[in-house]
């Protein structure tokens, strides 16, 4: 009983300490894996003043689905039309999980650059080239991977421009969406440099001109008029019936950064289509981040200064216009662009995400995003192929949460375990894994799980034989078979050991009376086997009466 | 523990559902889930083994080549459902079913039992032991298996068989010295009346005769003659080399049938019977009557096993002290590969002992299993009848004994070569 | 311990294969697995045949391609019906065949084989004897000349015909292999049952999947396919919406695969285990009744577990909602709404995992709830009463 009890502690022991070492492992790859962090921000499903909860709303509210991707973009390859759909990437806080996969040119990597993986950019690539829209909003985060496969690149180091709102402060700066830059005047910025946009405010349709001016356009031509209900994606200019469309665009955003072009890494399908925004003439930036700036060239990282891009569209067709097959993808150097504080100015302004110290001036920021929204969502009539000014049925947005960083352990193991998950079963190199791993599961079930066997009764006598079977030969041999007769012969006659050998020969052959087997038994020479046989059946009969 | 079946099932249902997801299908997906869930929601209930066993059996000691009945009643003292319970006796597999079956299916519910029977024949004598009981308990879909079993043992002894010798005695020429208890005239204990003397404190009450102490007022002691008896040895040869020919029939098998039915005959004439039994030591029963040394006499009997070398000669020296003077003795022995032999027999017979020697023909038993060369074959038999022939020269009585002849037979063939 | 140990009773009922084979708990296991093989098939035909692939437009074409009707009735291949009707009189027949299969398998060997030659035969005759009869009397009207068009045509009747059967024979196999097995008592009929369901299952993903779809091209387009995203729940129990149809639709193949197969194996199992007992115990009264027992678990288990194994399917595909709500109650909204609003869990990754989770924590239930103890309680109040 004694030692049935010490078994029962041991296994206790056994299994709890299993499981401690294995939940401390586990916690160990979490901490390593999990990146948790505050504040939670630019998350399109949160309503604080710096995320995007109010641009998310007017999409829903134009009848538009909206998504979150929480593990990864690879998933993107799964959607069925992606011409519908528009991915916004608004600010990438983390970096990628480093799983070993394919890269292009198929040999396997880890992924250790910054933000995506290579299998995710190629998504993404892939999305653009299928028709679907991309919008990148970066400051100081991960999303160079992407931009390098677009043929741009995020400076990542504070830009400061003399272009800044002055009732907030430096940090708050003022761009057009137009090839030059826009400027002061005072503390406001002069209209007189407000152009438009460079795409959009082209004349014809197939030139990239913007879906509602050709919207508006067939109405004008029509002479309808409608309702802002019936504006659809372009009640933003909507006025007085028909809609005006307007490709200015005076954008507020906030700690920015600049875009380079560097096509060295760019997809060979993608098409630079231009700058859309930049920087004035004065503008600096801090390189080293060390708060100064110092342009001489003496100091180990001198910063910047001159003019800077602050938006790139790039595109999937030499027009990138929205009636062409290839998507595009805008990239802004800032990623609270989109930030409710900014975004809903007004909403901002009356206290509806919080106490406001200071009031956000009024800006084009929605406007600019709800015409990219248009621009990729509008739907097509299938016959004449003309914008329908709603959106197309199988419209979606799509808001990669992937990279923001989640304030507690839970959720954010939970869409780790999305990401793994997605990983194995969307990557290249990782399905290969998960094939090699399902077919040793099956072999090892197949090896190693065996079924008790049926009990069965097996009557079971073990019908040895024993024997000495090497003395067979022996008894074959003439000396043998001569002792073996020599002692019948003492036997038969009640002769001791030494009465017998000390009898003379002659008494011997009396004794005997059969010359044969005499002759056997004073013969040395050797027999064949039929003359052994014959003896050995004398011998048998040799005394009987 | 999983089974093979729940264990592919389960890697199944994952693999399916990977797959589905892999190739966006959701039927893959949905079999996989169902395949998991199925496992699941089996595994609430995996049944149980905890079950109270009894095992009776017919009889504690019986004879090799008797029916042995097993009843093995298996009750669920739990509140839960066994589920399906595979019950299973360990039955030593030197034993035969001969009907029924020592295994069952079954569900008990709490408080049910079932009861499983079955026959046994016991071809081989020994000590033997059936059980413990296995037991399997699975979920219905056989998804989950565990094994356990009770340490419930039933122990008996399977005696050598007893052939009836009396007639074989009677006809044989064996000299007839040993014919029973004889009554001597000297008081003791006993059947026979031998006269009446004054009670001592200490006599026991029902050795009192009433009828004298009514006649005479004293209180008078029946005394009897006491039983005098021979005393037989049995000197049962089981040396290693006693094992030749089959697991049935060899030296020793026949050996120990020999040796039982002569104890049980003298036995049964109130003979003092002693075994003897040498392999690599020496085992000695001292002579004794009555039903409790006959016991003793099979109980060794049953447990005999070939081994050792141990020659005849040195357990007749150290046992020569003990033999009664001019006791008979019976020596059962191949006399195979012991070269003492003659000697023991001649020093035997010229203390006075009355010797015979029943001696299994090992190489006829040898001939059963191995495939001997007629001319070995015949120089070895000449060899062994000059070996008994020798033997019966030093006055014993020689029996040979052929693996086909019964014991009676056998007996029948007494003779002094 | 020696005691008094008598021998093996004999009841009246036995455990022999005949008596047994009318046992109410093997039929109605039969029955079971039946009705599930039948169900299974046509959720399967709707799901994926009808209006797709099915054999209709199959005889329909053939039709087209011959310019005349087939020989076989419109009623007997379902022709004059539309939709999931046109399967009902060809299930009919394919069970027909499938329990005439197994009443052959019941047959002496020579029986057996009588029939078969004769099936065979008529066979034969069928396809030949017009033929035949009409080239002797050609031969014997014009002499030794090749079969003219008139005897050539006398083929054309039975050729069709076999080439129908075959067709159909093909679209029914699963339930003709089922139904052999299922009263045949062969583990085969039951193993190719399944296989072929899942074949089908397994090829019909292959080719439906989009890369492989799109090199199918005009012949993808008519593969029916399930939809990526799931969409809202409608299908449920006890007021809550868990599942889509179609999912539901997706959980009954499952389900009802494992229903064919545990009852069917289940038959096939005790009475393999009824047929191997020696003589003695089959008629042995304690044998009978744990036979009794161990069927009337199989049957209580297969009603109880897979109604089950159905219902935490879909529960489990239902659980993210029930998540995310509870999530959303213990972090804040923005994950949650995130999580319940993610591609994932339209594309079936959120689903999965979320399911996944739910079928672990059913599966940790058991170290807290005494499933056993409180089946066996109700059982002993219920045998009380």
């Amino acid at each position: 009983m004694a030692a049935d009890g010490n078994s029962k502690f041991k296994r206790i022991g056994l299994q709890f300490a299993f499981w401690g070492v294995l939940i401390i492992l586990f916690g160990t790859l979490m901490v390593n894996f999990v990146n948790i962090g505050q504040p939670n921000q630019l998350s399109a499903y949160d309503d604080d003043w710096d995320d995007l909860s109010a641009f998310r709303q007017d999409i829903n509210d134009m009848g538009i689905k909206t998504k979150s991707l929480v593990s990864s973009p690879l998933l993107l390859e799964e959607l069925e039309d992606p011409r519908n759909v528009t991915f916004v990437i608004a600010g990438v806080e983390r970096d990628t999980i480093s799983l070993p996969q394919f890269s292009g040119d198929s040999v396997v990597t880890f992924a250790s650059e910054d933000g995506y993986s290579p299998g995710e950019v190629d998504a993404i690539v892939e999305f653009v080239i299928k028709g679907g829209t991309v919008i990148v909003f970066e400051d100081y985060g991960y999303a160079n991977t992407i931009a390098e496969k677009f043929g741009v690149k995020f400076k990542r180091a504070q830009l400061f421009d003399t272009v800044y709102v002055h009732e907030l402060d430096y940090n708050y700066i003022w761009t057009c969406m137009q090839l030059s830059p826009c400027g002061m005047n005072g503390t406001v910025i002069d209209t007189e440099t407000i152009e438009s946009h460079s795409r959009w405010n082209s004349s014809d349709a197939l030139s990239g001109r913007h879906i509602c001016a050709v919207w508006a356009d067939l109405m004008a031509l029509n002479g309808t008029t409608i309702s802002k209900d019936e504006a659809g994606l372009c009640a933003q200019h909507h006025q007085d019936g028909v809609i005006e469309y307007n490709a200015s665009y005076q954008m507020l955003l906030n700690n920015i950064t600049s875009i380079d072009i560097d096509e060295s890494s760019k997809h060979s399908a993608m098409i630079t289509q231009g700058i859309r925004a930049v920087s004035s003439s004065e503008a600096t930036i801090d390189i080293n981040g060390d708060g100064e700036i110092q342009l001489s060239t003496n100091t180990k990282t001198p910063d910047l200064w001159g003019q800077f891009n602050l938006s790139i569209e790039v595109c999937a067709s030499v027009t990138c216009s929205p009636f062409e097959a290839g998507g595009r993808v805008h990239f802004i150097a800032d990623g609270s662009t989109l930030i409710n504080a900014i975004y809903d100015y007004e909403g901002f302004n009356a206290g509806k995400y919080g106490p406001v110290t200071k009031e956000i001036p009024a800006n084009d920021n929605r406007k600019w995003a709800l015409d990219v929204i248009a621009e990729a969502l509008m739907g097509l009539d299938p016959v004449t192929g003309m914008p329908l000014g709603e959106p197309s049925p199988t419209a979606m947005v799509i808001f990669d949460e992937s990279r923001h960083v989640q304030s507690n352990v839970a959720t954010d193991t939970y869409n780790m375990l999305y990401f793994v998950l997605v990983y194995f079963t969307g990557e290249g190199l990782a399905k290969l894994l998960l094939f090699i791993g399902l077919f040793v599961l099956f072999e090892g079930v197949l090896l190693k799980k065996k079924d008790p066997d049926p009990w069965r009764h097996v009557f079971s006598i073990i019908y040895y034989g024993f024997g000495d079977a090497n003395r067979y030969s022996y008894y074959a041999k003439t000396n043998k078979i001569k002792q073996v007769f020599l002692s019948k012969v003492r036997n038969q006659n009640g002769l001791t050991r030494e009465e017998f050998d000390s009898m003379p020969a002659r008494e011997l052959q009396a004794m005997i009376a059969d010359p044969v087997l005499v002759k056997f038994v004073f013969e040395n020479r050797d027999f064949t086997l039929e003359q052994t046989v014959a003896i050995v059946k004398r011998v048998k009969v040799w005394g009987r009466v | 523990m999983w089974t093979r079946k729940a264990s592919f099932t389960f890697a199944g249902g994952i693999s399916l559902i990977l797959i589905g997801m892999m190739i966006s299908n959701h039927q893959m997906m949905i079999l996989g889930l169902s395949f998991v869930a199925f496992i699941v929601a089996n595994s609430w209930i995996s049944g149980h083994g905890d079950v109270e066993v009894q095992r009776t059996l017919s009889a504690d000691n019986l004879y090799k080549g008797d029916d042995l009945y097993v009843e093995l009643l298996v009750t669920n003292r739990s509140s839960r459902r066994t589920q399906t319970l595979e019950v299973y006796d360990n039955v030593p597999h030197e034993m035969k079913l001969r009907s029924g079956l020592n295994q069952m299916k079954m569900n008990l519910g709490p408080g049910e039992s079932a009861r499983i029977r079955y026959v046994l024949r016991c071809p081989l004598r020994g000590h033997f032991s059936i059980g413990p009981v296995s037991l399997r308990y699975r979920n219905t879909f056989n998804l989950s298996v565990e094994e356990m079993f009770v340490d419930h043992h039933s122990d008996m002894i399977v005696f050598p068989q007893l052939r009836d010798v009396e007639e074989a005695f009677i006809r044989s020429r064996t000299p007839k010295m040993y014919t029973g208890a004889t009554t001597l005239r000297t008081p003791g204990p006993g059947t026979e009346f031998y006269s009446l003397r004054e009670y001592v404190p200490g006599d026991p009450f029902k050795n009192i005769n009433w009828k004298a102490f009514a006649r005479t007022g004293d209180l008078m002691i029946n005394e009897k003659c006491r039983d005098a008896v021979t005393d037989l040895y049995i000197i049962l040869d089981s040396r290693d080399i006693a094992r030749i020919g089959t697991v049935l029939k060899n030296p020793l098998e026949m050996g120990t049938v020999a040796a039982a039915s002569l104890a049980n005959f003298f036995l049964q004439r109130r003979d003092s019977v002693s075994l003897i039994i040498y392999d690599e030591k020496l085992s000695y029963l001292p002579p004794d009557t009555g039903d409790k040394q006959h016991f003793k006499i099979l109980s060794s009997l049953a447990g005999v096993a070939p081994k050792g070398a141990m020659p005849l000669q040195a357990v007749t020296n150290s046992l020569a002290a003990r033999f009664s003077r001019g006791s008979p003795i019976f020596i059962i022995s191949s006399c195979e590969g012991d070269g003492t032999v003659p000697a023991a027999i001649r020093d035997l017979v010229g203390r006075g002992h009355e010797v015979t020697v029943l001696s299994p023909s090992s190489i006829d038993f040898e001939r059963l299993v191995s495939r001997i060369p007629r001319m070995s074959y015949e120089v070895l038999k000449i060899e062994r009848q000059n070996r008994m022939t020798s033997l019966a020269g030093f006055g014993s009585q020689v029996i040979d004994w052929m693996p086909d002849m019964d014991l009676s037979q056998a007996l029948l063939q007494v003779r002094g070569y | 311990m020696a005691g008094e140990v008598s021998p093996q009773e004999e009841g009246n009922r036995t455990l022999h294969l005949r008596t047994l084979r009318k046992q109410w708990q093997i039929i109605t296991l039969q029955v079971i697995a039946t009705v599930a093989l039948v169900w299974m098939y046509m959720e399967i035909v709707s799901t994926y045949v009808v209006g797709s692939i099915d054999h209709t437009i199959l005889f329909r074409m053939l039709e087209a391609e011959i310019g005349s009707k087939l020989p076989v009735g419109d009623w007997l291949t379902g022709l004059d019906q539309e939709g999931v009707a046109s399967y009902y009189v060809p299930i009919g027949v394919g069970l027909t065949i499938g329990g005439g299969m197994s009443l052959l398998a019941f047959q002496p060997p020579k029986r057996q084989q009588k029939i078969k030659l004769g099936f065979v035969i008529g066979l034969i005759l069928i396809l030949a004897g017009r033929f035949v009869m009409s080239y002797i009397w050609q031969l014997w009207d014009e002499g030794w000349t090749i079969p003219d068009d008139s005897a050539l045509g006398t083929l054309e009747w039975p050729l069709l015909m076999i080439l129908s059967m075959v067709i159909l024979m093909f679209y029914l196999l699963p339930v003709i292999m089922g139904t052999r097995g299922i009263w045949g008592l062969s583990r085969k009929g039951v193993a190719w049952c399944i296989g072929f369901v899942l074949l089908f299952l397994a090829i019909h993903a292959i080719l439906s999947f989009p890369v492989v779809k799109a090199q199918l091209g005009g012949y993808g387009d008519k593969l029916a396919t399930l939809d990526v995203l799931v969409g809202a729940p409608t299908v449920g129990f006890l007021g809550m919406n868990l599942v889509t149809e179609q999912q539901f639709s997706l959980i009954m193949i499952a389900c009802l695969i494992m229903i064919f197969q545990e009852s069917a194996f289940g038959v096939i199992r005790q009475l393999e285990y009824a047929f191997r007992l020696p003589e003695s115990c089959k008629r042995d009264p304690e044998y009978v009744k744990q036979v009794d027992n161990v069927l009337n678990g199989h049957l209580r288990h297969t009603v109880i577990f897979l109604t089950i194994t159905t219902l935490s399917t879909m529960v489990a595909l239902g659980f993210h909602s029930v998540l995310l709500e509870f999530v959303e109650g213990v972090t804040g909204s923005q994950w949650a709404a995130q999580v319940s609003e993610s591609i994932e869990l339209t594309l079936t990754y959120g689903l999965v995992i979320s399911a996944l989770l739910f079928l672990g924590l059913m599966a940790v239930l058991r170290f807290f709830v005494p499933w056993q103890r409180l089946w066996g309680l109700i059982e002993t109040s219920l045998n009380r009463s």
